[in-house]
């Protein structure tokens, strides 16, 4: 407002710790709130909470880190952006918890890449870029010979060592990832303010409601996300189930025989697997083309929101390694070696992107965190949101 | 020897302005859109932090505009076009049709009592019913009547009992007037005067609270302004002051406040309306005193309690009136179909828990929004008109010899509104003197400060 001297001036606060974190996070609104409570009120989780949204961006303002850091209530907020649009001040606070829960990433990390990754454009990009090329390479080096008659991909690159690729790619990833885990535990269960305690069995149901049905999301008005969250989350549960499926019988218990009819797709077993990795492909791609296709016709939540360097790198790397593995399948059915080949180098050189920065530092690690701190809350003795369906019966 | 001063709004500040004026021999033109001098103010039960009423206050100021010989009132009016330049505009007003010769009008209200058509009466906010033929209030001055041209069959006959009618319609009025004063030809009039000063008193409009969707004014029957709750609660309003729900008439057992409604908030109003709080906790005594088992919330995020004995005002609402004040500003409003009871969604931020309550009746502090006249002065982007220093010069628009007063110039209350309205009146006084010359010219970009 030009309303000269009159206007409502901002006031000048320089960042501390925890508010320049959260401005390089995209949550430089924070000064503006004025501690009204709107975003508590219309969000659609809060009814079933003992604290309040305000209250974790007024923990920020006061760079409470302690407070913060034991709170899980980030976490309980699907970004909907009710808050936003009612927000009296526009300080945006849906765009706040996504700071703070980037924040949150960056704390639990224990190895301080997530903190830099997560704040600056450039540290993803050229981590992400690095980590492929370093991957191409290790491809080059360990590949065989190209079979130019037909497609035999374990000749090009010999699953022997793909596998000992993927098993160290995914041992860094978890150590790094329970790591994270463990911190976010500490600072949530073992915070002085905690009273009542529930054992982690008890608790249990808690954390798979949050993980398998992306639970509160449901509580949004929007329901298409949480649609094509639940899609995106199955269609990664089924190829990890697939792959898993594989190694076992190539390596754990070896299945020449099964290997081989799941493998082939002229068998009744190997169509029915190759349409099941279609399907799990499937899910993926509908879900990410929709998130894109939302965001560029910026309706509805995406308009208010805003899309970080996080998400786009999340969703140019997934959206290529399911183009890439639909690519391998279509090569090898239509049989172009060469194609197949070069499809499957870059399929298999994209997913320690997943696995060693999406997933531990980046924008994959909310799949991860949300269910267990929802989890540790519930440990903690926290009133937390719990009914998956209305009260009254309506849709969840 | 001195030219006459313009003072447009016959508000508070514009009747404050004008007397000031008189009394120092200047003449003065009050010019106000309405057919009464009074403004909002007249429109208001008590006023904090005090609690005297309104009328009482107003009421002396109001009839002693029509003792001053040099004070001349043009109602019902509307400013057309202003040239010229200090010491010497000419303005031309344009005075609308009343239809009742105000010279021949007793204000004996015959003409009224025996009117037919029957309209929602504006002075009581569409709370109670008013006739075509009307005196606006009953302390109004002028006391004149005067006919609502769209209400008025005679003026605006219905098309379905004009065709089967021969002769004019109606025409009652013109028959009981015993001062023979109804005048169904009278035209619009277009005056022309030329003045040293204008004093802008304009004041101000309440924002449509139908503009904020989750509090559901016009659309839920319980939900109220604060002027509407004022003229319920006043013993000249239109239920002699009893405090009655729309839906039902009952009594309401709680009423809830709901502070900052379209002010403080980007989405509507950035600026904090200043007088809402103090009318809140004002109105809520006043409930309490006319129903004293009411229970009374006012919902707020800052109590601003700045002036003289406002900050104990509030203090005396909690300790000796039982006020309850709650932190937290109210998101939505639902009401309850089968009782039109209302359910407030809010955070209570002192425990920050979210909280649903139910309530009877609610009052919305609505934001004020400036009713400035098209004059050649700058208005704030947020459409307040500009002061040409806000230090040192807070009556004076950006043009010479135009004062701006009240409301019009930013929210604030009576005795702010006052204060500046005396303050013009002096201003407008030397000028209209031919003395503006000798003041010394504070330059208002601080000139040369080398501090």
């Amino acid at each position: 407002m030009s309303g000269g001297i009159f206007s409502s001036a901002m006031p000048v606060i320089k960042g501390g710790k925890v508010t320049g974190s959260l401005k390089k996070l995209g949550g430089g609104d924070l000064f503006i709130c004025y501690q009204c409570g709107s975003c508590t009120a219309i969000c659609p989780v809060s009814e079933e909470l003992e604290t309040s949204f305000r209250k974790a961006i007024r923990y920020a303002q006061l760079e409470l880190e302690d407070r913060l850091l034991s709170d899980p209530l980030p976490w309980l907020c699907y970004y909907c952006g009710e808050c936003t649009k009612t927000c009296p001040r526009d300080a945006k606070p849906s765009r706040i918890m996504d700071s703070l829960r980037r924040y949150l990433i960056s704390k639990y990390d224990w190895t301080h890449i997530a903190g830099l990754v997560q704040s600056s454009k450039l540290y993803l990009t050229l981590a992400n870029i690095v980590l492929f090329a370093i991957s191409l390479l290790f491809i080059y080096l360990i590949h065989g010979p190209m079979d130019q008659t037909k497609v035999d991909l374990s000749m090009f690159l010999p699953p022997s060592k793909v596998e000992l690729m993927g098993i160290s790619v995914g041992l860094v990833s978890l150590v790094i990832i329970l790591g994270g885990l463990y911190r976010s535990y500490r600072f949530i269960v073992h915070d002085k303010t905690a009273n009542s305690a529930k054992g982690p069995l008890s608790s249990l149901p808690t954390l798979v409601k949050y993980l398998l049905l992306q639970f509160p999301m449901n509580r949004c008005e929007n329901k298409r996300r949480w649609v094509d969250h639940l899609l995106i989350f199955y269609g990664f549960i089924l190829l990890g189930i697939m792959t898993l499926t594989m190694f076992t019988v190539l390596t754990l218990a070896p299945n020449p025989y099964l290997y081989a009819s799941l493998r082939d797709p002229s068998t009744f077993l190997g169509l029915a697997w190759t349409l099941l990795g279609v399907a799990a492909s499937a899910m993926i791609l509908y879900s990410i083309i929709s998130s894109i296709v939302n965001r560029l016709r910026g309706k509805d939540i995406y308009y208010i929101t805003a899309t970080t360097h996080t998400d786009i790198a999340f969703i140019i790397v997934v959206f290529l390694i399911t183009l890439t593995g639909i690519f391998v399948l279509a090569f090898r059915l239509f049989n172009q070696p060469i194609l197949a080949y070069y499809s499957y180098a870059i399929h298999v050189a994209l997913q320690p992107l997943l696995f060693l920065i999406e997933l531990p530092f980046s924008k994959f690690s909310h799949f991860i965190y949300r269910p267990f701190i929802a989890y540790f809350a519930s440990m903690k003795g926290m009133r937390i949101p719990h009914a998956v369906f209305k009260k009254g019966g309506g849709l969840l | 020897m001195s030219k006459p001063v313009l003072v447009l709004g016959g508000g508070i500040a514009g009747i404050q302005a004008a007397l000031d004026l008189a009394e120092q021999g200047v003449d003065v033109y009050l010019a106000d859109k309405l057919p009464s001098v009074g403004g909002k103010m007249a429109q208001l039960d008590k006023t904090f932090p005090t609690l005297d009423c309104a009328s009482c206050i107003l009421t002396p100021k109001m009839a002693a505009l029509l003792r001053y010989p040099n004070i001349k009132l043009i109602m019902c009016s509307e400013i057309q076009e202003v040239g010229g330049s200090v010491g010497n505009f000419s303005v031309r007003i344009l005075k609308r049709p009343t239809y009742v010769d105000w010279d021949k009008c007793n204000g004996c209200g015959t003409c009224v009592e025996k009117c037919p058509k029957k309209v929602p009466d504006e002075f009581n906010m569409g709370l109670s019913m008013r006739k075509a033929i009307h005196i606006m209030f009953p302390q109004a001055v002028p006391r004149k009547a005067l006919i609502d041209e769209k209400a008025c069959m005679r003026l605006n006959p219905p098309p379905e009992l004009k065709e089967k009618a021969k002769g004019p319609l109606c025409g009652i009025c013109e028959r009981v007037c015993p001062a023979k004063a109804i005048d169904f030809n009278q035209k619009p009039e277009t005056i022309e005067l030329n003045v040293a000063a204008i004093i802008i008193a304009t004041g101000m409009e309440l924002y449509n609270a139908g503009n904020i969707p989750e509090y559901g004014y016009g659309k839920y029957q319980n939900v109220y302004t604060h002027l509407e709750f004022e003229r319920l609660v006043s013993a000249t309003g239109p239920t002699q002051g009893e405090i009655v729900r729309r839906s039902d008439g009952k009594h309401p057992k709680r009423i809830a406040w709901i502070q900052c409604v379209g002010s403080r908030d980007v989405r509507f109003n950035s600026y904090c309306s200043a007088f809402c709080c103090m009318a809140a906790t004002k109105e809520a005594i006043l409930a309490k005193e006319h129903l004293p088992d009411v229970e009374c919330t006012i919902y707020y995020m800052d109590i601003r309690a700045f002036g003289k004995g406002f900050n104990e005002f509030v203090e005396r609402a909690k300790r000796e009136f039982g006020i309850r004040y709650v932190r937290g500003k109210v998101v939505k409003i639902d009401e309850d179909p089968k009782t039109k009871n209302l359910v407030l969604t809010y955070e209570d931020t002192a425990s920050s828990y979210m909280k649903k309550e139910e309530y009877d009746m609610v009052v919305l502090a609505v934001a004020v929004r400036p009713s400035p006249p098209p004059l050649p002065v700058d208005l704030t982007a947020d459409g307040f008109i500009k002061l040409r220093d806000p230090y040192l010069d807070p009556v004076s628009t950006t043009k010479e010899g135009i004062f701006v007063v009240g409301v019009v110039a930013g929210a604030k209350d009576i005795p702010d509104s006052v204060t500046e309205a005396s303050a013009a009146a002096a201003r407008a006084a030397l000028i209209a003197k031919g003395m503006h010359e000798a003041l010394i010219s504070i330059p208002v970009d601080g000139g040369d400060c080398h501090v």
